[in-house]
């Protein structure tokens, strides 16, 4: 790869083997970065390694205090790792203070200079690289107009509501053009409403200008529908790499699968019963994928995949009804079954219907029951 | 049992309270209005006499006069101790705002057990009795060959006013938010070009205030000037000196000019410093817009 060589001391970087002509270059790399605060006993970063390409929308999603905003500030140049190395277009910035990284902040509490314009505030990336007045003028009035904040470029910040301070943010950080954009849980502070609006028209802005998004949130819903690829965090470090198809429906470990939607969890084992590959969950048994590792292992189910009707899966089981919880759209059905509770999404009205102690048939696809390390 | 008296006892018991209450409101009042008046009758008695138009500082009234203010120029003495003053105080003033806010910014910006360590070696001169810098200064200064005179003043005054600037300075600067210069770096303005664009102008206000209280204090310090001293005086000890032979009518004239600049002074100051506490108090909030959805 051409970046490569942009980087002094590289060889023998791990994972790079796994680049494929096809997939976009990497714009930033975490190369087994761990951080410790100054008196903190544990590490807030772990052993990360990460790639994000050019162009990407890529999300880190992970409870709280989980390391995210310590990942964003390593590579804003805020905070330093305390081993490791993070690469930005090929180049070690170890060392590389904040205003020489061409990386810019949308912070959560948007961080408007209260003493200036709107104006004033989106033009301050230009003027502080020293770009020509006449350029300066054209840069900020298209960049309020993709935010749609022209009108208002004469306000203050506090003349503004929290979602118009958003955009301004927004426009502050894209006017310079900057490789990455790093945005800390901009959504945070807006109503569910404004939140969801903001979710569109960020992945849209995203894709007209093409820069890569680093996006941090602890809303699994917004890392779902906003992101190309998405890293869930757990703890420090990385629990799972990937598109948000595959951490939703193939969930690498029980953290993801029970951080991410809501699944059932248990544990079970693989083994080979008469040359077939058979899971065994309490006592419930399905067939498997014949290359499944054996052995004992982790099961999860998402709670839509089970169905209430015997028909709609190849494995139906009998149970009864534990509890049922009436969640306003829809019901979540408690069902024991043979030592497994399984916690089925039913639409409210047949929650309604249903009693506790009640005998029931459920369902399930075989080929929905994800087998999980550990 | 509904008996009227039942209903009648609790009034009684309401208006003996509420009786109490004013008659505690009352004292309270009376003190409140004994302090003030122990405070502020002198000043208004100097004031009245700057106007009487006679040298005896006693009533009778004898008549509306301003001479005594003309006089002030003619009084040699008291005009050159007036302007040197006023040379001392203004000096003292520009460098101990630029000196007070740098050392604000670098106890701010330092980490670990160092600010505690540079704030208290910062403060310790404005704490310890002015006799004792004084003292302590005019041996020093003596023994450096710094002659008495307008610097060995502008030296000590700075002593105590370097410690108010910084204070004021760094409680306007530990309640900016951090994210403010973080997000200049992030945007590409390095340390200096932050600390102009983005610090300074939130600090102009505490600044303002802090030269305005550092004006006010040096101008009128007696202590450490009378240690610091040769022979040309400051207004204050020229004041001093001259009471000694008894209060002539200029001096009402200057003492009364003085202090309605003073609170002239300290009611902009007070307002400077409130407006900094929340700059959008008031309107602001309610010309936010809730429009461009
Ligand atoms: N400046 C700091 N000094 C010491 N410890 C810190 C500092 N910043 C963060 N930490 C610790 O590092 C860990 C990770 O913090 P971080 O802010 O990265 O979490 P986060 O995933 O962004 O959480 P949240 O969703 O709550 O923002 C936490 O345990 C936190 O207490
Ligand atoms: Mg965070």
């Amino acid at each position: 790869m051409e970046e490569a060589s942009l980087s002094p001391s590289r060889p023998g970087t791990p994972g790079r083997e796994g680049d494929t002509p096809l997939e976009p270059p990497t714009v930033v790399r975490f190369d087994d970065v761990s951080k410790v605060y100054n008196g903190a006993t544990t590490k807030a970063v772990d052993g990360v390694s990460l790639d994000i390409r050019a162009g990407e929308f890529f999300s880190i999603l992970g409870p709280s205090g989980s390391g995210k905003t310590s990942c964003l500030r390593m590579i804003a140049g805020f905070e330093q790792p305390s081993s490791g190395r993070i690469l930005l277009d090929g180049v070690d910035v170890q060392g590389i203070p904040p205003y020489r990284r061409d990386v810019n902040t949308v912070f959560q509490n948007y961080a408007l200079f209260p003493h200036m314009s709107i104006e004033a505030n989106v033009s301050y990336p230009l003027r502080m690289h020293r770009v020509a007045k006449h350029e300066i003028d054209e840069r900020v009035s298209e960049t309020l107009a993709l935010v749609e904040m022209e009108e208002l470029r004469k306000r203050f910040p506090h003349q503004l509501s929290g979602g118009q301070r958003q955009r301004a943010a927004l426009a502050r950080a894209l006017v310079g053009r900057p490789k990455v954009l790093l945005l800390d849980e901009p959504l945070g502070a807006l109503d569910l409403q404004l939140r969801q609006q903001m979710q569109l028209a960020l992945k849209q802005l995203q894709r007209d200008v093409g820069i890569t998004f680093v996006y941090v949130t602890h809303d699994q819903g917004e890392a779902l529908s906003m992101s190309d690829r998405m890293a869930v965090m757990s703890t420090g470090h990385i629990e799972q790499v990937g598109t948000p198809r595959e951490v939703y429906f193939h969930p690498n470990t029980p953290f993801v699968a029970g951080f991410i939607g809501k699944a059932n969890l248990g544990r079970g084992t693989v083994v080979l019963e008469s040359g077939a590959t058979v899971g065994h969950w309490g006592g419930i048994s399905f067939p498997m994928a014949a290359d499944t590792p054996l052995g004992p292992c982790a099961f999860s189910l998402r709670h839509e995949s089970v169905s209430l009707s015997d028909g709609a899966g190849d494995i139906a089981v009998r149970g009864t009804v534990e509890e049922v919880v009436f969640l306003g759209d829809s019901s979540e059905v408690m069902v024991a079954v043979d030592g497994v509770t399984l916690v089925a999404k039913a639409p409210a009205h047949i929650g309604f219907a249903l009693s506790n102690g009640q005998a029931i048939t459920v369902s399930f696809k075989a080929s929905e029951v994800v087998r999980i390390d550990g | 049992m509904t008996s009227p008296e039942v209903s009648v006892a609790p009034a009684g018991v309401i208006s003996m309270e509420s009786a109490l209450r004013v008659i505690r409101s009352l004292f309270a009042w009376a003190g409140f209005i004994a302090v003030y008046l122990f405070l502020y009758t002198p000043l208004v008695t100097i004031g009245i006499f700057a106007f009487n138009d006679s040298t005896v500082q006693a009533l009778p009234w004898s008549g509306f006069t301003l001479q005594w203010f003309g006089a002030i120029g003619q009084n040699g003495l008291l005009f050159s101790a007036l302007t040197f003053g006023l040379s001392v105080s203004l000096l003292v003033v520009a460098v101990a705002s630029v000196v007070g806010t740098y050392f604000a910014v670098v106890v701010n910006s330092a980490t670990g057990a160092a600010p505690r360590v540079l704030l208290a070696a910062v403060i310790i001169p404005a704490i310890v009795p002015g006799m004792v810098l004084g003292l302590s200064l005019a041996i020093t200064f003596r023994l450096v060959g710094i002659p008495a005179g307008l610097w060995s003043i502008v030296i000590g005054h700075l002593a105590f006013t370097v410690p108010v600037v910084t204070l004021v300075v760094l409680t306007r600067l530990r309640r900016l938010d951090p994210s403010l210069t973080q997000a200049s770096m992030d945007l590409g303005a390095n340390g200096w070009r932050t600390f102009w664009h983005v610090t300074f102008p939130q600090l102009r206000t505490a600044i303002l205030a802090a030269a305005l209280l550092t004006l006010t204090l040096s101008f009128d310090e007696v202590v450490i000037t009378f240690f610091l001293a040769g022979t040309q005086q400051t207004l204050p000890l020229f004041i001093w000196s001259q009471t000694r032979f008894g209060f002539t009518p200029e001096i009402n004239a200057i003492v009364t000019i003085i202090g309605a600049v003073s609170i002239v002074l300290i009611v902009i100051a007070t307002r400077v410093i409130e407006r900094e506490v929340d700059p959008f108090a008031g309107t602001g909030r309610k010309r936010r817009s809730r429009r461009g959805r």
